[in-house]
């Protein structure tokens, strides 16, 4: 009798509590950020000056050509790939050694990077201590293209200490449905505050998306400003940058970049004639790291994406902005070994990075 | 000490177990008497041939992955009841399937998919014991061999990782199972069951499965509803990772 009891009262529990997440996709509009700490803690001597770095590193799969690029057909990578790449990206950063980088498309568990933990990896292999991480990407299984398992995000690693991560979602691809939806990519923006010495700032990493044609990219980049003017608003001290997807006013080439080779609507990302202002609001109330007048005086020099591993980077869509009063310096885009710090990134993701220096006053 | 004179005083109170037409069979050395069949809109399709033997197969599946087993009753008494089982799958046709660009691909588009004959082997003893309940123990190994390239991952989802792991690594697994079943009033049946998975080759090689299940049988017990849940602990590439999966069938029996 009292086994029948049990069973009657446990079993609805079991049928109600599971389902409406199966494959553990979604995210509450704010989350707290995953926190990383380094198994070593590197002493940094602070002088009022931070070194900051951008850079969408493509999930390690260094120039391998993947489906959605539509250079080629890969999907997974093996461990040994994902290790070399890895290792290229970490020699990048131990030669720039900024004190705070921003990372996009950096893969935690995902079945296609073999399941290796990028955050930890370059944490452990940094002079950077601390690290926070919010999924952009994340399902159990994604029935599409063999995809599998995948946690892919952004990430913020310091040489200082971190706190109040938090994941902010952003709207998502509306004229997607809904089955869609629930399995594609979770644009959010990452925020954390970093313990100086002397102060406390804030950090925003955002990626958008790179594949909407209904406003959404544009609706994310909104977004993102507004929680900038009310960081600004309220007399805090921001560095925020990430992948934009999108390009700077006044842009030679808006559309058919030499790199597009995808023909499948889902994939294709290189018409940007809409978008001339979509970051006007940035560049009028903040400080850029490359300023519009540089870029517009020889925007070649600023590109940082390419599909194409056997071409040259030919758009710019990563960013770095401040409100602090001391701006930036010593920009570089690091196109190639001659532009700065010796390193060959065009073999190492499909994005440049960007480093520069923010002084912060005393 | 105690639980071993339970043990024995259970035994030997067992009742027949002939009448056992009530329960699930599907796990236990019981099979269907001949010229039944028992199926379900998920579950596979058995049917009783006589001379204590049954077969089944998936009807959905049947074209995509052909499958059929085939089992044998060697013993039963009023106390226990002996069978083993044994089945082929030829899975390369669904794995071809699932292998493709977009939407519904399982397997990456460029996996290679080899020629793969699996089979299985498996031996059930079921005890009666009082209060209506039946205990089976089983014990399965599964093989499989594969002829031309092959080159493709794992599926690391519960329950589909167990149960394909054979096709990868030394190509054998091997299954421990428990099931323990029984009558709630006239028209209800438990199921409590748990699978101890082994699959050598891997550095991720165990898990437990464990599922509960209630049956609601109707119009003479022609007809039924299952719900349950499966709970699994498994070793996974990626890690460990529990899961708690509810699921629920229709099902019906026919003296043909």
């Amino acid at each position: 009798m009292i086994l029948r009891k049990l069973i009657l009262c446990v079993f609805p529990v079991f049928l109600t509590f599971y389902g409406c997440d199966p494959f553990n996709s979604e995210f509450g509009s704010v989350e707290k950020a995953r926190y990383y700490v380094s198994d070593e803690i590197t002493d940094t001597e602070y002088h009022q000056v931070l070194r900051v770095m951008t850079w969408n590193v493509k999930f390690g799969g260094g120039r391998l050509d993947f489906f959605f690029d539509c250079h080629g057909d890969r999907v997974l990578m093996t461990s040994t790939e994902v290790k070399s790449n890895l290792d290229g990206i970490v020699s990048a950063v131990n030669r720039i050694d900024p004190d705070v980088l921003l990372l996009q498309e950096i893969d935690v568990l995902s079945k296609r990077s073999a399941y290796i933990d990028q955050v930890k990896y370059i944490l452990q292999r940094t002079a950077l201590n601390y690290g926070v991480y919010a999924s952009q990407w994340k399902s159990d299984f994604v029935p599409s293209d063999g995809i599998g398992r995948v946690d892919s995000g952004n990430a913020i690693l310091s040489k200082y200490q971190l706190s109040h991560g938090e994941r902010i979602a952003l709207p998502f691809i509306s004229s997607q449905d809904s089955i869609t939806q629930y399995f594609y990519l979770k644009r959010n923006i990452l925020r954390v505050l970093v313990t100086l010495p002397d102060r406390i700032i804030n950090v925003f990493n955002i990626h958008t998306s790179a594949y909407s044609d209904d406003g959404t990219k544009k609706d994310q980049l909104d977004i993102f400003l507004s929680h900038l003017l009310e960081i600004d608003t309220q007399g805090e001290i921001f560095i925020a940058g990430g992948d934009f997807n999108t390009i700077p006013p006044g842009s030679d080439n808006l559309s058919d970049f030499p790199d597009s080779v995808c023909t499948n609507e889902d994939f294709i990302a290189d018409d940007y004639s809409g978008e001339t202002d979509w970051l006007d609001g940035f560049y009028n109330q903040f400080i850029p790291a490359v300023s519009l007048s540089d870029y517009q005086e020889d925007n070649s020099s600023y590109f940082t994406h390419t599909t194409d591993k056997d071409g040259f980077w030919n758009r710019k869509l990563d960013y770095l902005w401040t409100n602090s009063p001391g701006g930036f310096k010593d920009t570089v885009t690091h196109q190639n070994e001659i532009s700065g710090a010796d390193i060959k990134t065009m073999d190492l993701s499909d994005h440049a990075p960007i480093s520069t220096v923010m002084e912060l006053n005393p | 000490m105690k639980l071993l004179s339970i043990t024995i005083l259970s035994i030997l109170a067992l009742p027949s177990i002939s009448r056992a037409q009530t329960t699930w069979n599907s796990d236990t050395a019981l099979v269907l008497e001949k010229g039944t069949l028992e199926t379900g809109l998920f579950e596979y399709s058995h049917f009783g041939i006589g001379k204590g033997m049954e077969i089944g197969t998936h009807p959905l599946m049947f074209f995509v992955s052909p499958q059929v087993w085939i089992k044998k009753q060697w013993k039963k008494s009023k106390r226990l009841a002996l069978s083993t089982k044994h089945g082929i799958n030829i899975p390369t046709g669904l794995m071809k399937i699932l292998s493709r660009e977009g939407t519904g691909g399982i397997y990456p588009a460029d996996s290679e998919i080899p020629i793969i004959f699996s089979h299985f082997h498996e031996g059930t003893i079921s005890l009666k014991l009082p209060l209506k309940t039946l205990l089976s123990l089983t014990m399965e190994f599964s093989n499989s061999l594969q002829f031309g390239k092959s080159s493709f991952p794992t599926i690391d989802l519960p329950l589909i990782y167990t149960r394909t792991s054979h096709f990868y690594g030394k190509q054998v697994s091997f299954r421990a199972g428990m099931d323990i079943q029984g009558q709630l009033g006239k028209n209800f049946l438990w199921l409590i069951d748990f699978n101890l998975f082994y699959m050598p080759g891997y550095s991720n090689q165990k898990t437990m499965e464990h599922k509960g299940a209630l049956r609601y049988s109707f119009c003479h017990m022609k007809y039924f509803f299952t719900a349950g849940y499966i709970y699994i602990h498994g070793e996974y590439p990626f890690g460990n990772q529990s899961h708690i999966i509810p699921f629920a069938d229709f099902g019906m029996r026919f003296d043909l």
